[in-house]
């Protein structure tokens, strides 16, 4: 698949979008609603998707059925992790979610994957059996 | 692939779809147009009659008795418009979509719409231990179990940080239906992939928020280990499913070869049957997936109790069945389970074994704490808890005459069926605090969906149309009784939560804070300050003694009205026994009424100096 197929623009532009908010938004805003979508939004739709996406080159819709679990779970250990390391304060490690949204946004806009979209969905109607 | 297996697997390929819906383009859009103004529109007005559905109209029988008469004319319109949708052939994913996203907004997030201060004391609780993570980056094992399992609370805690949230309270009014929204995609996913039909999986994922009722979903670890869980399925049975014969089958055929098993290759270890396109990835892919899955199950062994017990449980079963291709990896699941039991939870085992194991293998106790424990208290409780028990058994008849009606057997119906059986093992584990069949039900519900759409699904089009429709309606009335049946001690009254806050102003760190019973909504603010002594039931002013005496100087007693209600209700106490207590403990001379409004009273215990 190529990348400048324009689904894969118009999602990966959006994810970026909302990762430079999640960023941007703690570090300038101290309470606002624009700082609360940002943060969710940016973490929540963050890098799974686009690293499943990255990695299967299965359908959107199933990159951020699955993505969302895996950012959860992520952030889940990443917050264990810095607690039991008595890490907690002295930086905003949850950024680094929206960063890595970041830098696989730009991976996948880069890169050439196997298998265009069209043919995969060709490929299910023919053969979507065990 | 055969023809047959085709027709069976889809009703209509998506290709053919498309060029038929191609022909008619105007028809197509018209039809999107009309579906996605009908949600709207009925998302309106049902936000509208729940807005003019007062919070004091609730009553025993809890929220249903609130809800304005438009409003389940609205939901019934959407569960036909919905059965209705069925029939489109262009756009039918999205205009589905629309439905059941309006209907879980309009069902799940009815009390949030209605009730003046988010519902649920629980859920208040859980935001209290975020908020002390969020502060101070530490965890209080010692506390509460549930800091055993942390990674919910630290995860919640850093997600709110970032937000810039005060306190994790924010998060609870809508908790319920974000997290039902992410649950049908999974929900979908999965039974697409063990019916092998978005046709069917859609049935099954409408189905989903009215058979969801056993409100697990507040603000809490069970539901999102609960979204991890699905996800963890998903893996198992979509991109890593197999269609293979049983394991024992390998061990029962006669020609004695020797059969080994693979794992994350595109060709099953059996008779060599071919997976298809979708699974015959490469390398990068399955890697990819199963790692995703040991991130689910680390999250999952750190988040929350029984989850990832029933989450490796269900991955070997559907070993067994064969219908995954992860096979040795559950045994390092299974470990990573136990290990953080060992480690992470060892505060909480090294002094519970009796709590932990005393339940093992009884499963008539267990059952009997689940089911029959719950089955006292109030009319209308019992008609509320009657009304849970028929929805169960409904949904469980439904998916086995699924199972037995499935046109063809094989590795599918096998999952299904093994996938839906397994959590009623946990009737064996452990009562789990009386809340085993809860969690039986909704670890079953998955898979007992996909086994009802298989059923409805034996019908031609317009009769499953139809049976869809009426199983729908005959759902809602199921669910509202079920779901918010208790609303009436469950709600947080706005007056409580200004006596807790006058409660923490009043009390000084160190304090003994004692509930008549533990249906109050406290701890959501400063938790390691005061010593907090939720009693199952207290009626007598001598009991509340006894245990101020182990904090003379500093002890309070706080009654509020859901305390009362919930006595009357899951009790069975009279109405008036709530006044009583006030009145004792007013006429007293060991307590002294420090604070009142009209759904809160706390008393300060007076330490008496006794005569020797």
């Amino acid at each position: 698949m190529k990348s400048n197929n324009r689904t894969d623009i118009a999602v990966v532009t959006g994810c970026a979008l909302v990762a430079v908010v999640a960023i941007a938004a703690p570090l300038a805003l101290t309470s606002s609603p624009v700082r609360f979508l940002g943060a969710f939004a940016g973490i929540l739709l963050g890098p799974g998707a686009i690293a499943y996406r990255l990695a299967t080159g299965r359908r959107w819709g199933e990159c951020f059925a699955i993505g969302t679990p895996l950012n959860v779970a992520a952030v889940m250990l990443i917050g264990v992790g810095l607690v039991d390391a008595h890490f907690w304060h002295p930086a905003k490690f949850e950024l680094l979610i929206p960063l890595t949204t970041f830098v696989l946004c730009g991976v996948l806009l880069r890169r050439e994957l196997r298998g265009a979209p069209e043919t995969e969905t060709e490929l299910r109607s023919q053969a979507h059996y065990y | 692939m055969q023809a047959t297996d085709l027709d069976e697997a889809r009703s209509e390929p998506r290709r053919d779809r498309r060029r038929r819906a191609e022909a008619e383009p105007t028809g197509g859009w018209v039809q999107l147009a009309l579906g996605l103004l009908i949600c709207l529109a009925l998302l309106a007005v049902g936000l509208w009659t729940l807005k003019h559905s007062p919070q004091s109209r609730i009553g025993p029988y809890g929220l249903v008795q609130a809800l304005s008469r438009y409003y389940f004319v609205v939901i019934v319109a959407l569960l036909l418009s919905l059965a209705w949708t069925f029939r489109v052939r262009r756009f039918r994913s999205l205009l589905l979509s629309a439905h059941v996203i309006v209907l879980v907004i309009l069902i799940q997030g009815a009390p949030a719409v209605i009730e003046s201060e988010p519902r649920f004391a629980t859920a208040w609780l859980t935001a209290g231990f975020t908020n002390y993570v969020e502060v101070t980056g530490k965890f209080l094992p010692k506390i509460d179990a549930r800091f055993s399992w942390p990674s919910f609370f630290a995860g919640s805690a850093l997600l709110d940080s970032a937000a810039g949230l005060k306190t994790a309270v924010s998060l609870i009014r809508w908790w319920p239906v974000v997290l039902n929204l992410l649950y049908l995609p999974l929900i979908f996913r999965l039974a697409s992939a063990l019916l092998r039909s978005d046709d069917k999986a859609w049935i099954a994922t409408a189905l989903f928020p009215l058979a969801n009722w056993v409100g697990q979903d507040y603000y809490s670890p069970q539901s999102i280990a609960f979204l991890l869980y699905l996800a963890f399925l998903y893996l198992l049975v979509g991109p890593l499913g197999a269609d293979d014969h049983p394991l024992w089958f390998f061990y029962l055929r006669s020609h004695g070869q020797r059969r080994v098993l693979r794992m994350g290759r595109p060709w099953l270890a059996g008779d060599g049957r071919q997976l298809d396109q979708q699974t015959q990835e490469r390398s990068p892919a399955i890697g990819f997936q199963l790692c995703a899955m040991v991130l689910l199950m680390a999250a999952m062994a750190s988040g929350h109790q029984l989850t990832p017990i029933v989450a490796t449980g269900s991955a070997l079963v559907l070993v067994l069945v064969g219908r995954t291709r992860v096979r040795w990896l559950i045994v390092f699941f299974g470990l990573m389970t136990v290990a953080w039991i060992c480690y992470g939870a060892d505060t909480f085992w090294s002094g519970h074994f009796g709590l932990i194991f005393g339940g093992v293998g009884s499963v008539q106790g267990n059952v009997g704490n689940a089911v029959i424990a719950r089955l006292h208290g109030a009319y209308a409780h019992l008609f509320v808890v009657d009304t849970r028990s028929v929805m169960s058994v409904l949904v469980w008849i439904l998916a086995l005459l699924g199972a037995l009606f499935w046109r063809k057997g094989g590795a599918d119906r096998r999952g299904a069926l093994a996938g839906f059986l397994l959590p009623f093992g946990l009737l064996a584990g452990g009562s789990y605090g009386g809340e085993a069949v809860l969690r039986v039900y909704l670890f079953a519900l998955p898979f007992a969906l996909c086994l009802v759409a298989a059923l409805l699904s034996q019908l031609r089009l317009a009769s499953r149309q139809v049976a869809t429709g009426l199983v729908l309606v005959l759902l809602l009335p199921f669910f509202l009784v079920s779901r918010w049946g208790n609303e009436l001690f469950e709600l947080v009254r706005p007056q409580e939560i200004s006596g807790i806050e006058a409660l923490y102003k009043m009390a000084k760190p160190g304090s003994t804070l004692i509930a008549i019973t533990p249906q109050l909504p406290w701890r959501f603010a400063d938790i390691q300050e005061f010593h907090y002594r939720p009693t199952p039931l207290t009626q007598s002013p001598l009991e509340l003694i006894l245990l101020a005496e182990s904090n003379p100087k500093n002890t309070y007693v706080i009654i509020t009205t859901s305390q009362i209600v919930y006595g009357w209700q899951d009790y069975g106490l009279s109405r008036g026994w709530g006044a009583k207590v006030e009145s004792q403990l007013a006429h007293s001379t060991y307590f002294r009424l420090r604070y009142k409004n009209p759904d809160t009273q706390i008393f300060q215990y007076v330490p008496h100096t006794r005569s020797r």
